[in-house]
C-alpha cells in the first residue's frame, strides 16, 4: 500500500523541470547520461528493460531529443573537414565575367558583399546570366544541385538579361534591381542625398547654371532618386536657374549621347554638369567644351577618389556588405518568402573635390 | 584510454576541422575565449591581438559555423537566456503614458519590443525630458548597468541635443533626422508616401493637388515629402503645376483658404489630419469643394483617407540593426551613413472619394 502511494506520487509529482536536459533524464531514471543518448538512439549494448525505463522517464519529464541539434552535432561530430558550407550565390546580369571585372562599381559592390559573406561562413560565388552565361532554367538548376538558397541580385540593369526563379524557395536580397521581380529587401547607394549633396558643393564652388544627367535605366532603376534628389533642391536652386534634367536614352553609347549633351548645355547655359556616368569629362571635350575651363562637371558613382574628377565616392563595399548581412539574418531565421512591402536601405557616399570643378573665381 | 589522445590521435590524420582550441593555440596561447572576441571584433581585445587571431584563423583554415549560429539562434529559442543584452530605447517623453498616448509612438515601441523578445534581447524604456532624465545623467545610468545598445526612438524636432558619448554605444536612430550625428537610421518612406498620395487621387479623378506642410515635422522630413510631389507632378503629362505651401501655427486658416482659392485647388494633401478639420471651419465641403488626404492617417479612420504607416515594422526594424550591430561589435559612428526606409500605403477613406465626371 505504501509502496503504492509512492508510485503514485512520483506519478503526480514529478520533478519539475523548465528545460530538461539528458541528465535530469539520467538523474531521475538512476543512469549515467551516456547511457540516456545511447538508450533514446537505441542502441543495441542497451538492454531493452533499461531502455524502456529511460524512456518512460524522458517521457514524464517531457525530455525530448532536439532533432536539430542532432543534426548538428552529428555532422559535426563526423571530424571531416565541413562536407558541406552553406553558400550564397551573387547573382549578376552583366555577363561575360570579363565584362562583369570591367565594371569597377559592380566588382566593388561584389568584393564587399563576399568579404562580408566569407566573415559569416558562407561560401560565396558569383553566378552571371546573359549571353555567354547561364539563363534562368539553368541557373535555376545550378542553385538547386548545390543547395544554394540565398541570392544576392546585384545591381541588374535594365535592357540586359532579365531573371526568373520561383522566389518562394530562395532568400533573396536585392542591389538596385528595382525594375524586376522578387519585391524584396533593397540596398542601394543613397542617389538621392547623392545628387543633393553634388548640387550643394557645386553651388558653394560658385556654379550657378547646374544640370544632372543621368542614364535613364539607371533613373528607372533606383526608382527616380537622381531626379528626387534635384527636386528636393529646388526651393534653393529657384527657378530662373532651374535647368530640367537630362536623361540619357537607354542603352545609348557614348557618341549617342554627346549630341544630346552639347545641345542641352548650350540650350540651358549650364555651367556645371552633374552626371552618372564616369566619362562625363571625355563626353562633354568631345562635345566640344573644355572642362574646367569653359563647364565643371562632377560625376555622381565614382569608385575611388579621383584628382581629376569631383564627385561623389559611392560606397558600393558597404553596400555589398550591408547586403550579405540582411542575408544573412533572413538565412538565419530560414525567412524565404518575402515581405509584401519591403524596405530599402541607402548608404550614403563622400564628396571629393577634383579639378574638374575648382573653385570658380 | 582518455579521451584526449584519441582526439590527438584523429587530428594527427589531419582532416579534423579547426576549432578555436587550434586557433588559440598558434595564436600564441590565447585563451579560446580570446579567440571568439577578437574574431568577432570586441573593443575588449587588442587591435594586435585581434590581428594575430585573426591571420592564425586564416592560416588554419578557421571559418564560423553558419549552421551553428543557426543552431544557436534555434537553441535560445528554447532555452531561457540567463543575462540577455539590454537595449535601451530613449524617447523624449514626459511620461510612460503621454508615449502611450501617441498612436505612431506607442506602435514603434510595441514593435521594437515584439522584435526584441524574438531576438532574445531585453529592451527598456527611458525618458529623455526636462521632467525626467538629462542626457548626460541616462549616460552615467547606461554605463553604469552597462548597457551598450541603444535606440534614439523618433525624437522630436525640439530635441536636437543628445550627449551621448556615442563611441560606447551601438546606435540607430529612428526617424529624428535634426539629430546631426550619422547614425544608422529607420525612417517612413515619406517620399514614397506623397508620390502614392498623388498617383492615389489622380486616379479618383482630381487633378489640381496642392502639398501643404506644417512646421513640427522635421526639417529634413518635409524635403523628402515635397520631391515625391514634385516628381509625381511632373510626370503627369500635363502642364507642370505643383502648389506647396507651408503652413505656420498662427495663419492656418486663412491663409490655406487664399492659397486653395488662388490655385482653384481641389485636393490637398496634408502631413497634419487635423487641417482637414481647418478646411472645414472655413465653410469649405469636404471632399466636395476640397478633397484631402493625410500623409499619416489611422488605418481605422474611415473619415479621413490618406496614407497609412506600420509604425510597428519601424520598432522592429530598428531593433534588427540595433542587434546585428551588437553581434558584429560595431560600436560609435559609423563612417557612412545609411538609412533604412520602410514602405506605406494607401488607405481609402471619405475625405477623397471616386469623382464623378464632369
Amino acid at each position: 500500500m505504501g509502496e503504492f502511494h509512492s508510485v503514485e506520487l512520483s506519478w503526480f509529482l514529478p520533478p519539475v523541470f523548465s528545460n530538461p536536459t539528458i541528465k535530469d533524464v539520467a538523474r531521475v531514471a538512476g543512469v549515467h547520461f551516456t547511457t540516456v543518448s545511447m538508450a533514446l538512439r537505441g542502441h543495441p549494448s542497451i538492454p531493452a528493460t533499461t531502455r524502456d525505463r529511460i524512456v518512460s522517464a524522458a517521457g514524464r519529464i517531457g525530455y525530448q531529443r532536439d532533432e536539430i541539434f542532432s543534426a548538428l552535432s552529428n555532422r559535426r561530430s563526423r571530424g571531416a573537414n565541413q562536407s558541406f558550407v552553406p553558400r550564397i550565390a551573387f547573382i549578376s546580369n552583366i555577363c561575360p565575367t570579363e565584362e562583369f571585372q570591367r565594371h569597377a562599381a559592380h566588382r566593388v559592390l561584389f568584393e564587399g558583399a563576399q568579404q562580408e559573406a566569407e566573415a559569416l561562413g558562407y561560401k560565396f560565388e558569383l553566378l552571371l546570366i546573359g549571353p555567354g552565361g547561364h539563363t534562368s532554367a539553368t541557373l535555376y538548376k545550378y542553385l538547386k544541385k548545390h543547395s544554394i538558397t540565398g541570392l544576392i541580385l546585384g545591381g541588374f540593369e535594365s535592357g540586359r538579361a532579365t531573371l526568373e526563379l520561383p522566389w518562394a524557395e530562395f532568400s533573396v536580397v536585392k542591389v538596385d534591381s528595382r525594375h524586376m521581380e522578387p519585391p524584396v529587401a533593397i540596398v542601394s547607394t543613397d542617389q538621392f542625398n547623392g545628387v543633393r549633396l553634388a548640387i550643394q558643393r557645386m553651388r558653394a564652388l560658385g556654379y550657378r547654371r547646374l544640370g544632372v544627367a543621368v542614364g535613364l535605366h539607371d533613373e528607372e532603376g533606383t526608382d527616380d532618386m537622381h531626379v528626387s534628389g534635384l527636386l528636393a533642391e529646388m526651393p534653393d536652386i529657384g527657378s530662373k536657374n532651374w535647368i530640367p534634367p537630362l536623361l540619357f536614352p537607354r542603352n545609348a553609347s557614348a557618341p549617342d549621347v554627346i549630341p544630346l549633351l552639347g545641345r542641352w548645355v548650350k540650350d540651358h547655359a549650364i555651367d556645371g554638369v552633374i552626371c552618372n556616368w564616369t566619362s562625363i569629362r571625355q563626353l562633354l571635350a568631345e562635345a566640344g567644351y573644355k572642362v574646367p575651363s569653359d563647364i565643371a562637371c562632377a560625376c555622381l558613382c565614382l569608385s575611388r577618389k579621383n584628382t581629376a574628377l569631383a564627385g561623389i565616392v559611392s560606397n558600393m563595399g558597404l553596400v555589398g556588405q550591408r547586403a550579405s548581412t540582411l542575408l544573412a539574418t533572413l538565412l538565419r531565421s530560414e525567412r524565404r518568402h518575402s515581405a509584401p512591402l519591403a524596405t530599402t536601405t541607402l548608404v550614403q557616399g563622400n564628396w571629393y573635390d577634383g579639378s574638374s570643378a575648382p573653385l570658380r573665381a | 584510454m582518455t579521451a584526449l589522445p584519441l582526439r590527438s590521435a584523429h587530428k594527427t590524420i589531419g582532416n579534423q576541422r579547426p576549432t578555436m582550441r587550434d586557433v588559440a593555440r598558434l595564436a600564441g596561447d590565447v585563451h579560446p575565449s580570446t579567440v571568439s572576441l577578437a574574431l568577432r571584433n570586441h573593443p575588449g581585445i587588442s587591435e594586435a591581438t585581434r590581428k594575430r587571431v585573426r591571420l592564425a584563423a586564416r592560416k588554419l583554415g578557421y571559418r564560423p559555423d553558419p549552421l551553428l549560429d543557426a543552431f544557436n539562434t534555434h537553441r535560445l529559442e528554447v532555452l531561457p537566456h540567463k543575462a540577455p543584452p539590454v537595449i535601451a530605447f530613449v524617447a523624449d517623453f514626459e511620461s510612460r503614458s503621454a508615449l502611450e498616448k501617441s498612436r505612431i509612438h506607442s506602435d514603434i515601441w510595441a514593435g521594437a519590443r515584439a522584435a526584441a523578445e524574438s531576438l532574445h534581447c531585453q529592451i527598456e524604456l527611458f525618458l529623455v525630458h526636462r521632467n525626467q532624465l538629462t542626457p548626460e545623467r541616462l549616460h552615467s545610468i547606461l554605463r553604469a548597468r552597462g548597457i551598450a545598445s541603444l535606440i534614439i526612438g523618433a525624437c522630436r524636432p525640439c530635441t536636437t541635443r543628445l550627449a551621448f558619448e556615442w563611441p560606447d554605444y551601438s546606435a540607430v536612430k529612428i526617424e529624428s533626422t535634426q539629430i546631426t550625428a550619422p547614425l544608422y537610421g529607420v525612417c517612413v518612406d515619406q517620399r514614397q508616401a506623397a508620390r502614392l498620395a498623388v498617383r492615389s487621387l489622380r486616379e479618383l479623378g482630381y487633378r489640381r493637388i496642392g502639398l501643404a506642410t506644417t512646421p513640427g515635422t522635421q526639417p529634413r522630413q518635409d524635403d523628402f515629402a515635397r520631391a515625391g510631389f514634385l516628381l509625381e507632378q511632373q510626370r503627369t503629362g500635363e502642364p507642370f503645376f505643383a502648389p506647396m505651401l507651408e503652413l505656420s501655427d498662427e495663419d492656418r486658416s486663412d491663409v490655406m483658404l487664399r492659397w486653395i482659392q488662388n490655385n482653384r485647388l481641389d485636393a490637398v494633401i496634408c502631413d497634419q489630419i487635423e487641417v482637414a478639420e481647418t478646411l472645414r471651419a472655413q465653410g469649405l465641403r469636404v471632399p466636395e469643394d476640397i478633397a484631402f488626404a493625410g500623409l499619416n492617417v489611422a488605418p481605422n479612420q474611415n473619415e479621413i483617407a490618406g496614407i497609412t504607416t506600420d509604425h510597428t515594422r519601424v520598432g522592429g526594424h530598428a531593433v534588427e540593426q540595433v542587434v546585428s550591430l551588437l553581434r558584429t561589435n560595431q560600436r560609435g559612428l559609423p563612417a557612412t551613413a545609411a538609412c533604412t526606409y520602410v514602405p506605406v500605403n494607401w488607405h481609402a477613406g471619405a475625405s477623397a472619394v471616386l469623382r464623378p465626371a464632369r
